[in-house]
């Protein structure tokens, strides 16, 4: 009978025990979830931010490809005019580093050795012969054509004030600019512009190309230094550290290029630099940063685990109550116990010292 | 050909800056340097007037925009941004750099000094890195109408990007071995940003037929044919400027004399606010007398040609030992010094003997392994100093 009670009594004291443990590791998980689906979100939200960022940016430029240089009215051949204008543009274009001209049969018009050129002209000439043996060079990129794509617009360029302003542009040619883009919208041409760049040794060439209504190729090769710096003064910098205030969670972005390379960080939480953490989200870019990523960073769940930490010392100290509660209890029941054995026992013996005299008594009488 | 500056009198008011104090902030900077550098900084911002544009951005693994681009009106409040700097983390030299210019493009004006500061102590580490990826930095700049100045303290950074990044916009470039250095460094570079009288001065040096350049020395510039062009992105108050350009010209008859080049000037007048031309035409007598040759030297160009042909063989003996070839670059070195003692004999300058001792003392710091970081960084900012007539007269 004994153990049978102590089972039962043990069990009474486990399973509303268990049972809320499982409540709230239930509970906690539950939590868990929500607050990394949170977490996730708010990373891919940043994420999506500066991708968007990065994106308008590289449309931007692209929109502000037609400048100048496609109101040469080049044919077949490139004369003098032609060239004073591309190299006073070139000159003055913090964003260019050469210009090139391609006939509809891809030969290149400029810069070409029967002409006088600058050492670096004749370099990059040298540099063009090996990109335009490619065939797929300077075509519309086909992951660009999708509806989505922030690249496919092929629409009346629009010149960005901002992106394309120079102090040392002469006046003449942002008069043609400014002619340029009128005609444009007067008139309706479409122009094909596009992306292309080439991997060369430990760098990347960038070229943004356009061809014009007569077929001609006008290509710009940018200088990577420059459009890589206005990308990022475009992207957000960080706040002081002694500034954040407590209630800011803590969360950084990296750009990383083809490379692996970490071209730029943002935000308020310190990266290793040694690459041995792990980031949160990650988003690719697209064409022409193909290849580029932009990383989330930010603690792992510290909320959580300090909730996971809470439950198991509050369920620890629980269990430790009920523990020395039950024990106190099951002590009373045993004394409890005892005290009625007793009395049984006492009654039983007090009967049975009262019923022996009066059997005998009894057996007296009858006899 | 020269170009000399006007001298700023009291009548005249000096040119608005339009400044970005970029700041290395990483680790390498913490304790002594990182209070020199806020020491300095805060002396240089307390000379700038009210008229004056000033932004202030730290980076570290990231680029803070501590004082976003505005007019010097509140002192107090830069003071304290200025005070608040930390030091801890990477070096985003290239992110900083960005940052900076991006806050000098918000006010470019023609009107305006433009120019962008950048301090710093250590390798770049994060984002772009090597001396081309910078100097091509540098350049876009240039054309956007900015200048660039390095200042390299302790010896820890990297010379060779410090002086290609401000190579094409002829800024200033120094190596502060003792941070204690510093204030007088910035001090200097403020001063001359106030001293600026023209900018985007633009040369063009057109040859007679039969003349063909060869390279303009100690300066980037483009030849083509006949047609040499070249920039320089300001000039101080009464400060020369003079951009040497090596040609070819046929022999000629003894007493003949001829033109050999027109060199176009124009630039940015930053007294008057507008765009100056000028127009000069360069001839040669030829003569037959080697004595009467020696007598119609101009000591003054002649001079300059001689220190700078030797600072290219210095920049190249520099090449040398950095391939290895420590020999060749102490013969290189002993040959400049040689070369400049003759031609200080020749037309007896004691400008030209003290480099030549320069250049000695230089042959001696090659040779030596363990002082040469040190050793390097001082020849680079020398030699580049010496490039761009850094050193003005006080």
């Amino acid at each position: 009978m004994k153990p049978y009670t102590r089972t039962i009594f043990i069990l009474i004291l486990i399973v509303p025990l268990a049972l809320l443990a499982w409540l709230g590791q239930r509970s906690l998980t539950q939590d868990r979830i929500v607050s990394e689906h949170q977490s996730a979100e708010l990373a891919e939200s940043r994420l999506r931010e500066a991708q968007t960022l990065i994106h308008s940016f590289i449309s931007d430029l692209q929109q502000s490809a037609v400048t100048a240089l496609s109101l040469l009215q080049i044919k077949d051949s490139v004369n003098d005019d032609h060239i004073a204008l591309i190299r006073e543009v070139v000159n003055s274009d913090p964003y260019l580093e050469h210009v090139f001209i391609l006939d509809p049969e891809r030969t290149l018009l400029f810069p070409r050795d029967t002409r006088v050129h600058s050492n670096t002209e004749r370099s990059f000439s040298e540099e063009l012969l090996i990109i335009i043996k490619d065939e797929n060079a300077f075509r519309v990129n086909p992951v660009s054509e999708n509806d989505d794509s922030p690249l496919s617009e092929y629409g009346i360029p629009k010149r960005n004030a901002n992106l394309y302003s120079s102090l040392s542009r002469s006046r003449k040619i942002d008069q043609t600019i400014a002619d340029t883009s009128r005609a444009q919208q007067g008139r309706d041409v479409s122009i094909e512009t596009g992306w292309t760049t080439w991997d060369a040794g430990t760098s990347t060439d960038i070229f943004l190309w356009q061809r014009t209504a007569n077929k001609v190729l006008i290509g710009q090769k940018l200088s990577y230094s420059y459009w890589l710096s206005q990308l990022i003064a475009r992207l957000p910098s960080s706040i002081t550290s002694n500034v954040i205030s407590r209630n800011v969670s803590l969360a950084s972005i990296r750009l990383v290029d083809k490379r692996q390379r970490s071209i730029y960080q943002w935000g308020n939480y310190p990266i290793e630099a040694d690459n041995s953490q792990q980031p949160i989200s990650k988003e690719w870019l697209t064409y022409p940063l193909d290849g580029w990523r932009l990383e989330y960073y930010a603690p792992l769940q510290d909320k959580s685990h300090t909730q996971t930490l809470m439950f198991i010392v509050s369920f620890l100290s629980l269990l430790a109550l009920m523990g020395v509660g039950g024990r106190l209890i099951w002590q009373e029941y045993r004394r409890e116990m005892r005290n009625a054995e007793q009395r049984v026992s006492f009654v039983n013996q007090v009967s049975h010292e009262l019923k022996t005299p009066l059997t005998n008594i009894c057996i007296m009488r009858r006899c | 050909m020269a170009l000399t500056g006007f001298e700023l009198g009291s009548d005249i008011k000096r040119a608005p800056l339009n400044i970005a104090l970029v700041m290395d902030q990483s680790s390498s900077m913490s304790g002594e340097k990182i209070e020199r550098a806020k020491e300095a900084a805060i002396m240089a911002v307390s000379k700038l007037s009210a008229n004056d544009i000033v932004s202030i951005v730290t980076y570290d693994s990231t680029v803070q925009v501590l004082v976003p681009a505005t007019k010097v009106n509140d002192k107090s409040r830069l003071y304290s941004a200025i005070e608040a700097i930390r030091a801890g983390g990477s070096t985003a030299l290239f992110a900083g750099t960005s940052k900076g210019a991006n806050e000098v493009s918000r006010f470019l004006s023609r009107e305006r000094v433009n120019r962008v500061v950048l301090l710093s102590d250590g390798m770049a580490n994060v984002g772009p890195d090597t001396p081309k990826e910078l100097g091509e930095l540098g350049k876009a700049l240039a054309k956007k109408g900015m200048s660039v100045s390095t200042i390299g303290l302790g010896l820890g950074y990297n010379e060779d990007l410090m002086t290609q990044l401000a190579n094409y916009s002829d800024g200033n470039h120094d190596f502060v071995k003792n941070s204690a250095d510093l204030a007088r460094v910035f001090d200097r570079e403020f001063g001359d940003a106030m001293s600026v009288v023209a900018q985007d001065v633009k040369i063009e040096i057109i040859c007679e037929e039969g003349v063909t350049p060869i390279r303009i020395i100690g300066r980037d510039g483009t030849i083509i044919g006949n047609r040499v062009t070249t920039r320089v992105n300001q000039l101080y108050s009464a400060q020369e400027n003079y951009v040497i350009l090596e040609v070819n010209i046929p022999a000629s008859e003894d007493g003949s004399q001829r033109e050999i080049a027109t060199v176009n000037v124009k630039y940015n007048n930053m007294a008057t606010k507008r765009s100056e031309k000028s127009k000069n035409l360069v001839a040669v007598r030829f003569s037959g007398n080697s004595e009467s040759v020696k007598n119609a030297i101009d000591k003054g160009a002649y001079e300059s040609a001689i220190e700078q042909i030797a600072n290219v063989e210095t920049q190249r003996a520099l090449e040398l030992r950095d391939e290895g070839k420590v020999d060749e670059a102490e013969k290189t070195l002993y040959r400049n010094a040689s070369f400049l003692d003759k031609a200080a004999r020749l037309i007896s300058s004691p400008k030209l003997s003290r480099q030549s001792i320069e250049s000695k003392d230089e042959a001696n710091a090659v040779k030596e392994d363990k002082n040469w970081n040190e050793s390097r960084k001082a020849i680079k900012a020398k030699t580049y100093k010496r490039a761009k007539q850094q050193e003005r007269p006080k």
